[in-house]
């Protein structure tokens, strides 16, 4: 009996093209469109998949969608989360010290010493803080935002199943 | 069949329920952010963070209903209010509004190019154009969750029913 088609693959594919690309600086601003790119890597992934679906006859419905999506989500958190500081850090940009300076210019009611702290703290830590931050938000975004993605796609690129192919009747007997 | 669907019927708007009233909470957060804030309320702060992950809250961008620039831009408004309405739409008729997966790509073409252009630094709509022109992509791709979400829950209610007794009769 023949097996569905991995969501393995589509997953990898998805997740890891979309994680680089989320890594790259002013590219990933398209996250600012309501996390565009982590929705379009559950969308893409659930496209691929029902590509593999259709092909092998199986069937592609919104829950074969939300997984391969949900899949593709933890991948893209992993690589964008591992890449993100690292290349940020390449290319001499810090994310933390504008935050720090935002959450200072927003008026909200913070110790100042406490802030201090915080931004001491990460710039002494190092690299590894960065990665480990970047990774669970990565996770924690790519989880929800490309499961949305995955869902949507698996209504927009649903395949429903073939009909078995009744096998011929011998014909009648003559006379 | 026609038993085990219209025993979905409950569960099918139990869901719809809790995602459209989760929708709609994340959607009123927008406007209910610069409130808080415009009132002095600390909360009001934390709440734009919620939202920061997700939109860049240049406030020239935002719409400004008269307590200060909204929590996002005036696109992930528009996507946000059409996800929402759209949700409800599915909710309140308790059956799926699947649109042909064509429009989805033609609702999404006017707010693709017009984010691009902003990229690319040409001239972009004005903040309420970009808001009108997000909400119909927001309403599809709402509905298209929504079809999504009554599947699902519809295929797990049909899989947990155990099969009755068969009524054709042998002989």
């Amino acid at each position: 009996m023949n097996q569905a088609p991995s969501i393995l693959k589509p997953a990898l594919i998805s997740g890891v093209a979309f994680g680089v690309v989320a890594a790259i600086p002013f590219i990933n601003l398209i996250n600012c469109a309501c996390c565009a790119l982590i929705i379009a890597c559950g969308f893409f992934a659930a496209f691929l998949s029902s590509k593999d679906n259709r092909a092998a006859g199986f069937a592609f419905r919104a829950g074969n969608g939300a997984t391969v999506g949900l899949l593709s989500g933890l991948v893209y958190g992993v690589v964008s989360g591992v890449l993100s500081p690292l290349i940020n850090k390449a290319l001499g940009m810090g994310d933390w010290e504008e935050v720090i300076e935002q959450i200072r210019a927003s008026g909200a009611e913070i110790d100042p010493e406490m802030l201090d702290q915080a931004s001491h703290f990460l710039e002494g830590s190092g690299s590894l803080v960065m990665v480990l931050v970047s990774v669970f938000f990565g996770l924690l975004f790519g989880a929800i935002f490309a499961t949305i993605g995955g869902l949507i796609g698996g209504s927009v690129f649903k395949v429903e199943p073939q009909p078995p192919t009744q096998e011929q009747a011998p014909p009648p007997p003559v006379g | 069949m026609k038993t085990s669907l219209k025993s979905a019927n409950g569960p099918t708007r139990l869901v719809l329920g809790i995602v459209t009233s989760l929708a709609g909470l994340w959607t009123a957060g927008v406007v209910l952010a610069p409130w808080l804030t415009a009132h002095d309320v600390v909360l009001g702060h934390w709440m734009r963070w919620v939202y920061r992950p997700g939109c860049h809250q240049i406030a020239d961008r935002c719409l400004d209903v008269g307590f200060g620039p909204m929590a996002v831009c005036a696109r992930c408004a528009g996507l946000y209010l059409g996800g929402t309405l759209a949700l409800l739409w599915t909710m309140t008729w308790n059956r799926p509004s699947r649109p042909r997966p064509l429009w989805l790509a033609i609702v999404a073409a006017p707010t693709i190019l017009d984010f691009a252009a902003g990229q690319f630094g040409l001239p972009s709509l004005g903040n309420w154009s970009r808001f009108a022109v997000a909400l119909p992509l927001g309403l599809l791709a709402g509905l298209f969750l929504g079809d999504a979400l009554i599947e699902i829950v519809r295929l797990n209610s049909v899989q947990k029913k155990p099969e009755f007794r068969r009524e054709d009769s042998v002989g």
